[in-house]
C-alpha cells in the first residue's frame, strides 16, 4: 500500500480502519486514495479464499504459546499518557495558543524522542495486553482463520516492537523505529473487519455480550496503540518537513495526528461530498447536506476520528433518506410523495404557525431529485463542540432500534453466506450492509470498494465518539427521521487529566 | 410545632398568613385529616432541626411522622448525631402514643378485605381476555403514595410560638371551602369528629391485609373500554374498584414510609361496599376532598427535599421523589376517572356526551390541537412573565393530524412544560433575525410511529449549560431551584393551574410574592411580573366556592377533566404567577411521561439550543408504570 504516502506533502497520511485523511486535499483525490486504500482491505476481507496456502501455514507456525515474553509484558501495567505529552506540550511548556511556538515543539528532536521512547516503551505492553485477550477467548473462536489472522498480527507486531532496538538516542534509531512503527499500523488497517468477520462466524460459539465486550475493549486498546504509534510516526514526518524546509510553517495547527483548529464545517463537507458520490452511484441520486448553526467552530480534536464518525453517520443518515422517498414516492415532481397533505397556514391562534410547507425552509426543501436535505448543525459550547445530524430518512422501528448500537454481522453474511437482500431491509441501521451494492459496482467498475473498510456501524463510531470523553446519541422519530447528537470535547481542553 | 428557624421568605411572610391560619386552626378542630399532607412534607422539611424540638405528647403523631421520614431516609448516612437522636424521639413518639390511644375498630379480616378488593375490580375483569392478563396479579409491586396522608394533629395543640405555627399552616384548607368538601357529613364518620384521631402503633395491624394486596395495575385502554356506555352498574363498579383500590395503593405506601397516615386511609377503608348511586355521590365527595387536601402534597415535599438535600445523597432523593409523584399520579388518576366518569353519568344529557372523553381520557387527541392549546397558554405565560415581550413563534410541522388516546392533562403539562421552558430560554438568548427582528421560532415536529407519538420541541435558545445538564432530571442537586416553593401551598402538577384564569373577577392568590428575584437558578432573569397579583391575600372567590363538582348543568364542552379543572381551581389561583419557576417541571414532566409507557429526553447543544423529545405510547396498553 505504498500509495498511501505518494501525494503526502503537508499532513500526515492517516489510517483509520482503512480510511485516510488529508483535509488539504481536494475531495476527488482524497476519495480516490480512500477508496483505493480500502478496496484492497475489502478484497482481503470478504473473500473466504483469504488466505494463502504458505500464510496458513506461517499461522500454524505461531509457536506463541511457549512464548512467556508476552505474559511478561501483559503484567505490566499500562502507563498511560496524557494528549499533553504526545503533543509535546510537556516538555516546551508552550501553550495551547501559541501556534508558532509548538510547531517548532512539534519539528524538536528532544519531543520526537521523547514520544518515541514512549512507544517503544508502552506498545509492547499494550500488545501484549491485547494478546492475552485474545489467547483467553475459547479455543473454538480461537482457531476461526480470521481471528487467528489477527492474533498474528498482533503477536508479530509485538515480537518485532520488542526485537527493535530498546534504546532510542539518535535521529537515526528515530527514523527506523518509526519506519517500524508504520509498517506495523500498515498492516493492522484490516483489522476490524477482520475481527468482525470471524466473530460472525464464531457467534454460535460465544454470548453475544462476551462477543461485545471483547470487541468494545479490543477497539478500544487498538483506538489507543494507533495513536500513540501514529503520533510517533507523523511526528517524525513532520519534522522531517520541517527540516526540509525551515522557513515555511504552512501547518501550524497540525501537531502529529492532532489538529488544533480543525473547523468541523469543513470536514462535513469533505464527508459529505464523499458519501453523496457514493450514494449517487448506488441509487443514482443523493440529498444535499446543509450545514448550519456556528459554522466556524474550530477546536482540537483528532481529524481522522472526526472524519470517521461523519462519513458514518452522513451515509446512515444518506441511504435512509433515499430509501424513504424511493418508499414514499418523492420524487422531483412529487416531493412529498404519498405523505400527508402539506399545508402552510396561521393557526387558529397566533402562538402556533404550522408550517408544512417544506419550500420555506432551507432544512427542509427537497432537492431537484425530491430527497429532503440532511441537515448538519454544528454548535460550540463552553466545553464541548455539539454536532447534530437530522434527517428525514423514516427513523428506525422500535424492534430495530434496540439493536441499533450491536455489532451486527449482516452484511458480511450477506456477502458470503445468503447474498440474498432481505437481511438487509430488515436492519437498515446494521452494519456495513450499507452500500453493499455500491462496492459491488465499484469494484466492478475498478474503482475500488470503500464501503467495507467504513462500514462497521454505530458501535464503532460511538466508541470514537466517546474515546476523548464525548458521546453520541441516536434518536428514531420513527415515520419521520433520526437525531444524532455528537457531543465532542475539546481536546485540549482536558490536556491535563485527558489519558490516553 | 417549635420552628427552630425559618426561611427567611417565609419570616416575612407571616404577617399576611396569620389570618389564614387561624381559620384553619377553627377547622381543623373538625376535618381532622385536613393538614395531613402539610405535616408529612413539613416533617421532612424540619428534620434536621428536629433534635432540639421539645416534643409533647399531644403532638406525637407529627413528631412520629418527622422521625420515620428522618430514619427512613437518612439511614444510610452513617454516624450522624441526627440520626441517633431523632429514633429515640420516634421511639418516645410510639410509646406515648401507645399510651394515649383509646380505642380503635377492630381490623377487617384478611378474607374480608380480599375478597371486596376482588369483587371490586372491574376494569382488569372487563379487559381480561382481550388482554389475557390474571386478574391476581401475583407480583406485588410495592406502591407509594405521594400524596402521602400523615397522621395530621391539630397544629394549634403544638406548643409553637405563634409565628411558627403560622408557618406550618400555610395549608390550603381554608376553612369554608373546606368544609364545603368535607365529606364527613355524609359518610359515617365517628373518628373523624374526633380532635384527632387515636391512633397507636399497635393498629398497624389494619394496615396489613391491604399490604399483603398486590396493587391492580391498569392501562389506559382498559379505562376507555370500561368507561365507554356507562351505566348504572358499571358506574357503582368502578366506584367499588376505586374504594378497594386506593386503600391498596395507600397501604402499599404507607408500609414503604413504616409509618402511618392513617386518616385519609381509615376513612376509605371504613367505606361499606358502594350499592347505589346515593353512596357513589357520597363516596365521590369524599375522594374529592381527599384530592383537594393532598395538593399541598408536592410544594411541601420540594420544600422539604431542599432542606434535607444537606444530609441525604442526590440520587436518593431522586428515586423518592420520583416514587412519590408516580404513585400520586396513580391514585389521582383512578380517582379523578371515577369522579369524573360519576360526573358525567349524573349529567342528564349523558348519554348525548360521549364525543371522545371517558372520564378524564380522550380518545382522539390531535397533536395539532393540543400544541396550539399550550402553546398559547405558554406563550401567554411567557408575556407576562416578561412583561409584555412577545414570545417567539412556534412552527409545527410533521404528522399534525394523528390521533391517539391519552389523558390530556398529563400530556399539556408536558408539552406546557417544554413549551415555557423554549420560548424562555430563546428570550433570553436567543439571535434576533437581523432583517426582521423576529426571535429565532421554536420547532415542534409530530412523528407517529408504530407505537408511539413523539413530539419534538426543538428551539435555539442557546442550550444548556453542561454543568446544568447534569442536573437537569434531578430534584436534589440543586436544591436552591425549589426554593419558589416557599410561595405556593397547593399544586396539582396540572396546566391548569399554571395559567391565568380567563376571567380577571378570581385573582386571589395566597402565596406572597417576593421580590427578590428567586430564578437565577437557570440563570433566567425575567422582569418581574405585573404588580397586580401583588400581595393580595386568599380569599376564595365565589367562582370558587360555587364550583359544583357534578353539577349537571354543566356544559359539555368542560365535561373535559372536569374534576381535575376544578380541583386545580383552587390552586392555580396560588400558582399563576408566571414568574414562579420551580424547577420541578422537567422531572415532573418525565414521571408523567413515563407513567403509561412513553419517555421524555432532553439533548442540548450548548451555544445553540435544545431539542426534546416526549414520546407517548399511542394505544394506550401499557401497564402503569409505578415502579422504578
Amino acid at each position: 500500500m505504498g500509495h498511501r504516502l505518494t501525494s503526502q506533502k503537508t499532513a500526515t497520511p492517516l489510517i483509520v480502519e482503512g480510511s485516510l485523511l488529508n483535509t488539504s486535499k481536494s475531495a476527488l483525490a482524497y476519495q480516490t486514495i480512500l477508496r483505493s486504500a480500502i478496496g484492497s482491505s475489502l478484497t482481503t476481507t470478504t473473500r473466504r479464499g483469504f488466505f494463502t496456502n504458505s500464510e496458513q501455514k506461517e499461522v500454524e507456525d505461531v509457536v506463541s504459546f511457549y512464548d512467556d515474553k508476552v505474559t511478561q509484558y501483559a503484567n505490566q501495567e499500562i502507563q498511560t499518557v496524557t494528549l499533553k505529552t504526545l503533543l509535546g506540550l510537556g516538555r516546551s511548556g508552550t501553550t495551547c495558543q501559541d501556534h508558532h511556538q509548538r510547531s517548532e515543539a512539534a519539528g524538536d528532536l528532544a519531543i520526537n524522542l521523547d514520544v518515541a521512547r514512549y512507544a517503544r516503551k508502552e506498545l509492547p505492553v499494550r500488545l501484549a495486553r491485547l494478546i492475552k485477550a485474545t489467547q483467553k477467548l475459547p479455543f473454538i473462536v480461537g482457531t476461526n482463520p480470521y481471528i487467528k489472522r489477527v492474533y498474528k498480527l498482533y503477536y508479530d507486531s509485538f515480537q518485532s516492537i520488542t526485537a527493535s532496538p530498546e534504546e532510542i538516542r539518535d535521529k537515526d534509531d528515530l527514523d527506523s523505529f518509526a519506519a517500524l512503527l508504520k509498517g506495523l499500523v500498515e498492516s493492522h488497517a484490516d483489522v476490524v473487519p477482520m475481527l468482525s468477520q470471524g466473530f460472525l462466524e464464531c457467534k454460535k460459539y460465544m454470548a453475544k455480550e462476551d462477543i461485545k465486550r471483547f470487541l468494545d475493549d479490543m477497539i478500544r486498546a487498538r483506538i489507543g496503540i494507533r495513536l500513540i504509534a501514529e503520533q510517533a510516526i507523523s511526528l517524525r514526518e513532520q519534522r522531517h518537513e520541517h527540516e526540509a524546509s525551515p522557513v515555511e510553517t504552512p501547518h501550524n495547527d497540525i501537531v502529529g495526528v492532532v489538529h488544533t483548529e480543525l473547523r468541523p464545517a469543513d470536514l462535513i463537507r469533505t464527508c459529505a461530498s464523499f458519501v453523496q458520490e457514493l450514494c449517487d452511484v448506488n441509487y443514482g441520486s443523493s440529498p444535499e447536506v446543509v450545514i448550519n448553526g456556528q459554522t466556524d467552530t474550530t477546536f482540537t480534536y483528532v481529524p481522522v476520528h472526526l472524519e470517521y464518525i461523519l462519513c458514518e453517520l452522513l451515509k446512515n443518515s444518506v441511504r435512509a433518506t433515499v430509501e424513504q422517498s424511493q418508499k414514499l414516492g418523492r420524487s422531483a415532481l412529487n416531493p412529498h410523495g404519498n405523505g400527508p397533505e402539506r399545508r402552510h397556514q396561521e393557526s387558529g391562534n397566533s402562538a402556533v404557525i404550522i408550517n408544512q410547507d417544506d419550500d420555506q425552509d432551507v432544512t427542509k426543501r427537497p432537492n431537484e431529485f425530491g430527497h429532503p436535505p440532511v441537515e448538519v448543525t454544528i454548535a460550540q459550547g463552553d466545553h464541548e463542540v455539539t454536532i447534530r445530524i437530522r434527517d428525514h430518512g423514516g427513523g428506525i422501528s422500535q424492534e430495530d432500534f434496540a439493536a441499533v448500537f450491536d455489532y451486527s454481522f449482516t452484511t458480511v453474511k450477506n456477502e458470503n453466506e445468503s447474498s440474498g437482500g432481505s437481511a438487509e431491509d430488515d436492519s437498515p441501521y446494521g452494519v456495513d450492509n450499507i452500500f453493499k451494492g455500491v462496492s459491488r459496482l465499484a469494484m466492478q467498475a475498478g474503482l475500488g470498494g470503500p464501503i467495507a473498510g467504513l462500514g462497521f456501524g454505530l458501535p464503532l463510531t460511538r466508541i470514537y465518539a466517546q474515546y476523548f470523553g464525548g458521546d453520541m446519541h441516536l434518536i428514531s422519530l420513527q415515520g419521520h427521521g433520526c437525531d444524532v447528537f455528537l457531543k465532542l470535547k475539546q481536546i485540549d481542553e482536558s490536556l491535563d487529566d485527558l489519558q490516553i | 410545632m417549635a420552628m427552630p428557624r425559618l426561611p427567611q421568605t417565609l419570616q416575612t411572610s407571616l404577617g399576611q398568613t396569620t389570618s389564614r391560619c387561624q381559620r384553619l386552626y377553627s377547622s381543623s378542630s373538625s376535618c381532622s385529616f385536613s393538614t395531613t399532607t402539610t405535616t408529612t412534607a413539613a416533617a421532612v422539611r424540619r428534620t434536621p432541626l428536629l433534635i432540639n424540638n421539645n416534643l409533647k405528647s399531644n403532638k406525637n403523631t407529627s413528631a412520629l411522622g418527622q422521625c420515620r421520614i428522618v430514619t427512613r431516609t437518612k439511614h444510610h448516612l452513617t454516624g450522624t448525631n441526627a440520626t441517633e437522636t431523632t429514633t429515640t424521639t420516634a421511639r418516645k413518639g410510639y410509646s406515648s402514643l401507645a399510651t394515649a390511644s383509646h380505642s380503635h375498630t377492630p381490623p377487617p379480616s384478611i378474607t374480608n378485605a380480599n375478597s371486596a378488593a376482588n369483587a371490586g375490580r372491574p376494569y382488569q375483569q372487563e379487559q381480561q381476555q382481550l388482554l389475557h392478563r390474571s386478574k391476581n396479579q401475583q407480583s406485588s409491586k410495592p406502591i407509594h403514595i405521594a400524596s402521602s396522608t400523615f397522621p395530621s394533629m391539630p397544629n394549634s395543640n403544638l406548643n409553637a410560638t405563634p409565628s411558627a405555627a403560622a408557618t406550618t399552616t400555610v395549608s390550603p384548607q381554608s376553612s369554608p371551602l373546606f368544609r364545603m368538601n368535607n365529606p364527613a357529613s355524609i359518610v359515617k364518620q365517628p373518628q373523624a369528629r374526633r380532635r384527632y384521631s387515636p391512633q397507636h402503633f399497635y393498629q398497624n395491624r389494619i394496615l396489613d391485609p391491604y399490604v399483603h394486596q398486590a396493587v391492580s395495575p391498569i392501562t389506559l385502554r382498559q379505562l376507555v373500554f370500561f368507561g365507554r356506555n356507562m351505566q348504572e352498574d358499571k358506574l357503582l363498579k368502578s366506584a367499588n374498584y376505586v374504594r378497594t383500590e386506593l386503600p391498596i395503593r395507600l397501604a402499599h405506601r404507607i408500609r414503604d414510609f413504616q409509618n402511618l397516615p392513617f386518616i385519609a386511609f381509615e376513612r376509605l377503608v371504613k367505606i361499606p361496599e358502594i350499592k347505589t348511586l346515593e353512596e357513589n355521590d357520597a363516596f365521590c365527595e369524599m375522594v374529592k376532598g381527599l384530592l383537594n387536601d393532598h395538593l399541598v402534597v408536592i410544594p411541601q415535599l420540594a420544600l422539604g427535599i431542599m432542606e434535607c438535600s444537606k444530609h441525604i445523597p442526590a440520587a436518593q432523593i431522586d428515586q423518592f421523589m420520583n416514587k412519590m409523584l408516580r404513585s400520586r399520579i396513580s391514585r389521582r388518576v383512578l380517582a379523578e376517572q371515577h369522579i369524573t366518569l360519576t360526573a358525567n353519568f349524573n349529567s342528564p344529557n349523558h348519554m348525548m356526551t360521549d364525543r371522545g372523553y371517558i372520564g378524564i381520557i380522550y380518545t382522539h387527541i390531535r397533536p395539532k390541537d393540543i400544541v396550539e392549546r399550550t402553546a398559547a397558554l405558554a406563550a401567554d405565560t411567557c408575556r407576562q412573565a416578561s412583561g409584555g415581550m412577545n414570545p417567539p413563534k412556534v412552527m409545527l410541522d410533521g404528522n399534525i393530524d394523528a390521533e391517539f388516546t391519552y389523558i390530556p392533562d398529563h400530556i399539556e403539562y408536558i408539552l406546557y412544560e417544554l413549551l415555557k421552558n423554549s420560548m424562555r430560554f430563546v428570550m433570553q438568548n436567543g439571535k434576533r433575525d437581523p432583517a426582521t427582528g423576529d426571535l429565532p421560532p421554536i420547532q415542534v415536529t409530530v412523528c407517529e410511529g408504530t407505537h408511539e407519538i413523539v413530539f419534538r420541541v426543538s428551539d435555539k435558545g442557546g442550550g444548556i449549560h453542561p454543568e446544568m445538564e447534569s442536573q437537569l432530571w434531578s430534584y436534589a442537586q440543586s436544591p436552591a431551584r425549589f426554593a419558589n416553593f416557599e410561595k405556593i401551598s397547593k399544586m396539582a402538577a396540572t396546566v391548569q393551574e399554571q395559567v391565568t384564569p380567563s376571567s380577571p373577577s378570581s385573582p386571589s392568590t395566597s402565596f406572597r410574592e417576593s421580590d427578590d428575584g428567586q430564578d437565577q437558578d437557570d440563570n433566567i432573569v425575567l422582569p418581574p411580573p405585573p404588580a397586580a397579583n401583588k400581595n393580595s391575600t386568599y380569599q376564595p372567590s365565589e367562582s370558587t366556592l360555587l364550583l359544583d363538582r357534578h353539577a349537571p348543568t354543566r356544559g359539555q364542552s368542560s365535561q373535559k377533566s372536569s374534576f381535575s379543572t376544578t380541583a386545580t381551581a383552587s390552586s392555580h389561583q396560588q400558582y399563576k404567577n408566571q414568574s414562579l419557576h420551580l424547577g420541578i417541571g422537567l422531572p415532573m414532566s418525565r414521571v408523567y411521561a413515563e407513567y403509561w409507557g412513553g419517555d421524555l429526553k432532553v439533548f442540548t447543544m450548548h451555544g445553540y439550543g435544545t431539542d426534546a423529545y416526549a414520546k407517548f405510547c399511542k394505544f394506550g396498553n401499557i401497564y402503569e408504570n409505578f415502579d422504578v
